[in-house]
């Protein structure tokens, strides 16, 4: 403030006025703020009541319970609408999005396994012939796909690849714990 | 955004008022249209009804890499984006750069036929095929696995119940397992009230609606979510550092997106309610989920500001599970702000990335 004073010219009306502009803007902001933090306090102490809670919960339930029945209608309306118009409802869509779901977790299971398969054969051309790796897939389709079920089935004796099967192994291991 | 100064001369005045018209167009900008976000490049490698995978494309050469790849697992109700928010402000790109092999699951937009989709099926159709993927691909056997918030949830129901797979570190931000105390949070106070029907919510939605859920998180520190964050624009509008970052922010922050119906029951009911995952009684696809089974290396960052997922419903895990190695990291900031604020990139993500440096060899 004694800085301030030093510096200011009282010849100078224009100067003094663009202090007093700031100190107000200053006194302004520091004022906003300040209310607005205790009025976050406030609320936040007022949304963590139980009374709160209790408003809001009762609010919410008087709403579903109040659109409920109109709802019902809409849903009753749209379905006899759709069937005599001969067209899926909501329900066909989305169990036929399911399916797709599955099948492509299916799908998803079985790349993993070629995944597997190819990894092996890759291995196993690479230990019998170390110099030759790069030639053994690709350039003889029939030979490979032969190896492919021998792989896979020796895969498959040796190792459970899937998924849902591993899940299936680790819950049985998990209920044989249990039990013992 | 109001000059300290008293506008004297025309010149003075005519320059006021084109600082004014910059202001305003700053202003309607940021408000009224999205920020680039998610700028760091990536490849989908996998995919599965909504999800995908991405790979990030790595920018240090193979040998200086770590040998364990990493995967984030955000949160159900929020794009996992707030990762990688924008150049210079980006976890992922963070990490990209400290020579990591960096997976993102982003669980996408659930539509109506999704409704049904609950924990175990994120967890058991979803993650561990997520898995499978990444140590396909990166050609490990270990693999690092980050879950942030809901995130976490999976991620640890996940290590629980497949403790064996490769999980080498296990990585948990803000994570709401504990819900014993039924006063800690708005959440658990609001859900735990015998009025609260999550059960009518669904039959009513069949998706709980992002903007829902969204009103739920403001409505917990609402001055500061509806007033104090435009404020702070306002107030620095001149700062173009500061009003990009609110611009990105905002993008993330309103851009809302559904939880599947049969999800949100699960964590309503199952955890906030009825407290099962810590007590060792929630079941996935009839196996118990016993956190005791858990023996990765753990790192638990917990944000002491956090009004989502207050630090008590964080912090007990370290005492539940097996890991001989584990660290509880307590950071300044709320449940966003820790990884995505001002302070992420001078604190949280260096010691993150200090703590999994050391153990992804």
């Amino acid at each position: 403030m004694s800085d301030q004073s030093e510096t200011t010219n009282p010849l100078d009306p224009f100067e003094s006025m663009n202090t007093l502009w700031e100190t107000n803007l200053k006194n302004l902001k520091s004022m906003r703020d300040t209310s607005l933090e205790s009025w976050s306090k406030m609320m936040i102490d007022m949304v963590n009541s139980d009374e709160y809670s209790q408003a809001t919960g009762q609010w919410l339930d008087t709403y579903l319970t109040m659109s409920q029945p109109m709802k019902r209608i809409i849903d009753m309306t749209m379905t006899q609408v759709l069937t005599g118009l001969n067209m899926p409802m909501r329900s066909d869509v989305t169990s036929l999005a399911e399916r797709l779901t599955n099948i492509e977790m299916r799908m998803d299971d079985q790349d993993a396994k070629l995944d597997d398969i190819l990894h092996t054969m890759q291995t196993l051309s690479a230990s019998n012939h170390p110099a030759d790796v790069s030639t053994v897939t690709p350039t003889h389709p029939n030979n490979g796909s032969h190896a492919t079920g021998e792989i896979h089935a020796a895969k498959m004796k040796g190792k459970n690849t899937g998924v849902s099967s591993t899940s299936k192994t680790d819950a049985v291991q998990h209920k044989a714990k249990g039990e013992h | 955004m109001v000059s300290s100064q008293v506008p004297l001369t025309p010149e003075e005045l005519q320059s006021e008022l084109q600082q004014i018209e910059v202001n305003s167009r700053t202003l309607l900008r940021v408000t009224t249209s999205r920020a680039l976000v998610a700028q760091t490049p990536k490849e989908a490698i996998w995919t599965l009804n909504k999800a995908k995978l991405y790979r990030y494309i790595p920018v240090v050469p193979a040998e200086q890499r770590h040998k364990v790849p990493l995967l984030l697992v955000f949160a159900l109700m929020n794009k996992p984006y707030i990762l990688d928010l924008r150049p210079g402000n980006s976890f992922i790109e963070y990490m990209v750069k400290q020579g990591y092999d960096v997976y993102l699951l982003d669980w996408g937009v659930p539509g109506l036929e999704d409704k049904d989709l609950n924990f175990d099926n994120y967890v058991l159709d979803y993650l561990t095929r997520v898995i499978r993927k990444v140590k396909a691909v990166s050609g490990s056997k270990e693999f690092s696995m980050l879950g942030w918030c809901i995130g976490a949830i999976l991620t640890t129901i996940y290590a629980a119940l497949r403790p064996d797979d490769g999980l080498k570190n296990l990585l948990l931000l803000t994570a709401p397992l504990d819900f014993t105390d039924k006063k800690a949070g708005g959440f658990v106070r609001w859900v735990n009230d015998k009025s609260f029907d999550p059960g009518k919510i669904v039959s009513a939605f069949g998706n709980v609606p992002g903007e829902m859920i969204d009103y739920g998180a403001k409505a917990l520190k609402p001055v500061e979510n509806y007033i104090g964050s435009y404020l702070t624009l306002w107030d620095n509008l001149d700062n173009p550092r500061i009003v990009e970052s609110w611009h990105a922010m905002n993008t993330w922050v309103t851009d809302l997106i559904p939880m599947a119906g049969a999800t949100y029951l699960q964590l309503i009911k199952e955890l906030y309610q009825e407290n099962r995952l810590i007590q060792g009684k929630m079941v996935i696809r009839g196996e118990r989920v016993d956190l005791s089974r858990i023996h990765a290396n753990l790192l638990n960052v917990i944000a002491l500001a956090d009004h989502i997922s207050p630090p008590c419903q964080s912090e007990s895990i370290m005492t539940k599970v097996s890991s001989q190695d584990q660290l509880l990291l307590k950071v300044k900031g709320g449940h966003i702000g820790m990884m995505a604020g001002s302070g992420a990139l001078k604190f949280t993500w260096p010691h993150i990335d200090s703590w999994l440096a050391e153990r992804s060899e």
